[in-house]
């Protein structure tokens, strides 16, 4: 699904953030990208959403090498992949049900599946009841919902969420994670960065660790050691 | 239909925005059906006057400016015998003096004084527009006919009236270009302000997965639903405008030609809404074209 060769990447002129990454998420993979502020766990994801490329080595995504392909053939990868954004995201103007809609619009699905879909998820992450709602009315933890339904809805090939639970009660956290591993067992690759050792803890999986620059893999039998 | 994801324009600023374009094109409009009604009042003009002298008699002799002095009757009828001998001249016909009132009228009002002001008897002359005599030999002709006849061939009054109408028209040409050019860039401010507003829109779209052309055609669309109510707004204000100054401008210069526009001209005032809104959607994806190109 996602494989770094030998990748690094610095922004403009600056320091190297990531260098040597030489990794690779299978179809079905399940891994917390952790590491401490600053580590460049941001800059990863969105090398892994296509929205930076890495200024040395390759990333190939669905099996694809990204470095050299004109910018216009990434539109097609990236809506495959779906993103919880730290900061939501949110399109204020748009009202809950819209704002979940907009990547299966971008797919060109047929409104009557839309109407069905974006439905169905939301009513899931429990806002099934608030659809025509502004986001900027919401609380925090909904508003992070909706941003998760958003990411889901088009049952995408690559999950990458940044502190997908950082704003949730744990019930809702642990219900969140629960739909990520549903969409995991569906076949999904899914990368959840977190400053949450206790999500960690909780749910069995493994982890890569940002440190350096450097991406270390600790799988889950070592890491539970 | 679901709504475009960039955020909606204030009402201050839509309000703005609609003006703005309205005006535009109003404007434009304006420029345009001066330029192309100027260009026919010359036309007009020529056709009105071609292949026709007008002789005019005052009954002053050369060297004596006896304003008390008239022309009478008796001195036209001889000279249309003698002028209607000359070959080249199809026709030549006392104006009428109620007539030539009229011409004056416009000038002195319609008052007492005009029926007792001592007036120069009008011939006109009709040519032969194949064959044209020359214009000394009949000057010559009438020189010895009729002592201070005057002859006009409507050569400088056309030449005049010409030049004037031509730099109506330049006039009109040029303010239309600079009107469209002002558009363009008034257009084109206002899609970077708009998209500077939506940066964060077009981030977010560019990275779940639009494409280029969806989040340009957002643009476009946002641009073509307020241009053509800004269009629309436009043709009505120089409708309402060009009907008022119609109406004036018969009243108060009942001389001039009546303006007046070939089916061609129409087209092309058609044209001018439907192109202000092709050049609103074009700016519109051209800076945001600008924009998205610069995202990985």
């Amino acid at each position: 699904m996602i494989s770094f060769d030998n990748a690094g990447f610095r922004y403009g002129g600056g320091r190297e953030i990531l260098h040597g990454v030489n990794i690779t998420l299978e179809a079905g993979s399940f891994h917390f990208l952790t590491g401490a502020s600053g580590a460049g766990k941001s800059t990863l994801l969105n090398l892994m959403h296509l929205s930076l490329r890495p200024t040395q080595g390759c990333l190939s995504v669905f099996g694809e090498e990204t470095t050299a392909q004109p910018r216009r053939k990434l539109a097609r990868l990236r809506r495959k992949i779906g993103v919880v954004f730290q900061d939501f995201r949110l399109l204020a103007h748009l009202s809950v049900f819209d704002n979940v809609a907009l990547p299966l619009r971008l797919a060109g699905e047929r409104e009557r599946d839309i109407k069905r879909d974006v439905t169905e998820i939301l009513e899931w992450v429990g806002l099934g009841d608030i659809l025509d709602a502004a986001p900027q009315g919401l609380a925090g933890g909904e508003q992070q919902r909706v941003a998760i339904a958003r990411a889901v809805v088009t049952r995408p090939g690559i999950l990458l969420a940044d502190e997908p639970t950082g704003s949730l009660d744990e019930i809702t956290g642990h219900r969140i994670m629960r739909l990520f591993e549903e969409l995991n067992r569906l076949g999904a690759a899914v990368v959840i960065a977190t400053h949450n050792p206790a999500l960690v803890r909780q749910f069995p999986h493994a982890r890569l660790d940002l440190a350096d620059g450097r991406l270390v893999r600790f799988p889950v039998a070592e890491r539970e050691a | 239909m679901p709504r475009i994801p960039l955020q909606p324009e204030t009402r201050a600023i839509r309000t703005l925005s609609l003006a703005v374009t309205a005006l535009m094109v109003a404007l434009a409009i304006a420029a345009l059906a001066a330029a192309a009604a100027l260009r026919h009042v010359d036309l007009d003009w020529r056709d009105a006057l071609a292949n026709r002298w007008t002789v005019e008699l005052t009954g002053e002799e050369p060297g004596n400016s006896d304003t008390d002095s008239v022309a009478h009757d008796g001195d036209g009828a001889r000279v249309v015998s003698v002028l209607r001998t000359i070959p080249g001249i199809l026709d030549a016909q006392i104006v009428a003096p109620d007539k030539v009132r009229q011409l004056l009228q416009p000038w002195l009002g319609d008052t007492e004084a005009i029926r007792e002001l001592p007036l120069p008897i009008l011939i006109d002359i009709r040519l032969d527009p194949a064959n044209p005599p020359q214009f000394s030999v009949v000057a010559g002709m009438l020189g010895k006919q009729a002592p201070g006849a005057k002859l006009d061939d409507h050569g400088r009054w056309i030449g005049d009236l010409t030049q004037l109408a031509g730099a109506g028209e330049m006039l009109g040409l040029a303010m239309f270009a600079i009107i469209v050019i002002a558009a363009t860039l008034t257009v084109a401010t206002a899609a970077r302000a708009r998209l500077a507003i939506n940066r964060p829109e077009i981030e977010l779209l560019h990275r779940i997965g639009a494409s280029d052309l969806y989040i340009m055609r957002q643009f476009q669309i946002d641009a073509l639903r307020s241009s053509i109510v800004g269009a629309i707004l436009g043709v009505m204000l120089a409708a309402g405008a060009g009907a008022v100054l119609v109406r004036q401008g018969m009243a108060v210069a009942p001389l001039l030609p009546r303006m007046r526009l070939e089916p061609l001209d129409w087209a092309a005032l058609a044209a001018v809404p439907i192109g202000a809104v092709l050049i609103s959607a074009l700016m519109a994806q051209l800076t945001a074209w600008a924009l998205v190109r610069r995202l990985p």
